[in-house]
């Protein structure tokens, strides 16, 4: 569970990054956090992780300050970076040596995702691929079984048919007592997996809804012409017409539009629908 | 807050097991290539002298002296690469974020740069030095125009007891033999906790903070020696007033001792801190 309360952070000789954020999230979601470059995402993931130190505010990550870097709070978290490195050894031994640390890492499921994503253990980390590597980073972070999982930009590197494999294989490993941190600009990767949406922007949660108000509240549709379209919220010209977003009436849900989503939340468009606002 | 969360032994055991894993082909070579170069630049260093420390006896113990000295140089540098995963911002997530607690991850470091390596090193030097004094041949050189038989046999195998004694055959003093030994340890230890201060070529900037601390703390004297005694201080002298404190010790050899003896604590400590205060 994240409970973050009046978070300030800044970098040196930068102004102020956060100011006053406020953000409380529940296990047993698969949220992505959504924002523009240098929204702060990555900072924020670091600042949940205890790697960086808030200057403000109080965090609370399963019941522990993730500065202080409680071996318990360590043991319990994943955090996948958008750049890794490894040792030179083969992954067969990358397992036996950190594995141990997480207590509750599942070797079977550990060699059910590798088989999944065709790795071989006994290959050497640093002899792969850069998408191979992040497929071993994500197969191991998944058999960590941590209540915190922390993905920043997951789908980066992988090739088509791995995006697929990768969004069947975290929605089939991750449980209920566990939260999933997707951070991505890659929206159309995670669209079909994620169950909430935070969008960050100018420091602050500025959007933060599940998938399922979102559809019950919205409808997202592509039209050849704007003219008779009543309840308009935002729109987006496309090849062959326009994108649209709709208040939602009794047709029925439509999918949703991530990035169609994203950029009305960024333009500052107002999403309003009953008690839910932005 | 339990002490658990400070320090667990089968955690710690984990640590160790997954640094061993890791990197026990790195520390293999490097032990291997180590003990291979001090053997190579031992024997060049003595087939170049020999005849020096055939002929003169007192050169002896300086020239093992010489060759411990730039040998403790290698060493100082394996200690100020400590945490060598704090050198870039990827790898210092990663190190950061492996679960262990800062002492434990601190202590492991320890363990292996100081405890295990420093014996290790040692032991390596004592066999290395004593293969490169046997491997010395026998020659004709020319002494004084007349050909003379040098036999490298007759001079003495190094001990370490060589490297406290002086060119008479006497063994230091208790307190010089203890400020040598805790001096080399808590410089060791400097160099070991500036790993944890510095991101980027941490050794180097230790070095150069340790001279600049000195020049420092050797310009404040002599600042204060002009102050407290003008009369008696001339340009960049200082003047200490030594008074005797035991039967054994004089203040300035009690100070060097002491120094040598408890800074190491400090240094252990700040590394601590760093560590525990370290983002990426």
């Amino acid at each position: 569970m994240i409970t973050i309360q009046n978070l300030t952070f800044k970098y040196k000789k930068q102004d102020a990054l956060f100011t006053d954020l406020s953000f409380e999230q529940q296990n047993g979601n698969i949220v992505g956090l959504l924002g523009k470059n240098g929204a702060g995402k990555s900072t924020l993931l670091q600042l949940i992780s205890g790697l960086l130190k808030p200057q403000q505010g109080e965090l609370s990550i399963n019941g522990y300050k993730p500065f202080d870097r409680n071996p318990n709070f360590l043991a319990d978290i994943y955090m996948v970076s958008e750049e890794f490195s490894f040792p030179s050894i083969t992954i067969g031994v990358y397992i036996k040596a950190t594995a141990p640390l997480y207590p509750k890492f599942d070797y079977g499921k550990m060699n059910n995702i590798l088989k999944e994503f065709e790795l071989d253990a006994k290959k050497n980390l640093n002899k792969l691929s850069h998408g191979q590597r992040k497929k071993f980073l994500i197969a191991f972070a998944l058999a960590t079984n941590c209540s915190l999982l922390i993905l920043d930009e997951p789908t980066n590197g992988l090739d088509i048919p791995s995006k697929s494999l990768f969004r069947k294989i975290l929605v089939s490993s991750v449980s209920d007592e566990q939260l999933v941190l997707i951070s991505t600009h890659q929206v159309k990767d995670i669209e079909t997996i994620i169950d909430k949406i935070v969008v960050l922007d100018e420091g602050k949660i500025v959007y933060n809804e599940t998938v399922l108000d979102i559809s019950q509240q919205w409808q997202f549709k592509t039209v050849a012409s704007l003219s008779g379209i009543e309840n308009l919220i935002y729109q987006e010209k496309c090849i062959g017409g326009h994108r649209i977003i709709l208040s939602s009436n009794l047709e029925g849900e439509t999918e949703i539009d991530i990035e169609l989503l994203f950029n009305a939340i960024i333009h500052k468009v107002t999403l309003k629908s009953e008690s839910h606002a932005v | 807050m339990p002490f658990n969360n400070y320090f667990n032994l089968k955690r710690f055991t984990l640590l160790l097991k997954q640094d061993l894993l890791i990197n026990k082909t790195r520390y293999l070579l490097g032990i291997l290539g180590l003990g291979l170069i001090t053997y190579v630049l031992c024997y060049l260093f003595f087939n170049s002298v020999k005849i020096s420390m055939i002929l003169n006896e007192s050169q002896i113990n300086g020239y093992y002296g010489m060759c411990f000295a730039i040998y403790m140089m290698a060493v100082g540098v394996v200690m100020g690469t400590a945490f060598p995963d704090l050198s870039d911002k990827i790898k210092t997530s990663n190190y950061l974020l492996n679960p262990g607690s800062t002492l434990e991850k601190l202590l492991l470091q320890f363990l292996i740069r100081i405890v295990f390596f420093v014996p290790i090193a040692l032991g390596i030097f004592w066999i290395a030095i004593r293969l490169a004094k046997a491997s010395l041949i026998p020659g004709i050189v020319m002494v004084n125009s007349v050909e003379q038989l040098i036999d490298p046999a007759v001079i003495p195998y190094f001990d370490y007891v060589i490297l406290i004694t002086n060119y008479k055959g006497k063994i230091w003093e208790t307190w010089q033999i203890v400020f040598m030994v805790f001096g080399l340890f808590s410089y060791g230890i400097y160099l070991f906790a500036g790993a944890t201060y510095f991101k980027r070529y941490a050794l180097v900037k230790t070095i150069i903070a340790s001279v600049v601390i000195l020049l420092t703390s050797i310009t404040f004297s002599v600042v204060l020696s002009h102050i407290f005694y003008p009369k008696e201080t001339e340009g960049f002298n200082s003047k200490l007033n030594e008074f005797v404190v035991t039967g054994h010790l004089t203040s300035i050899e009690l100070f060097m001792v002491s120094l040598s003896l408890f800074s190491w604590l400090f240094f252990l400590a700040i590394a601590y801190f760093k560590l525990k205060e370290k983002e990426v």
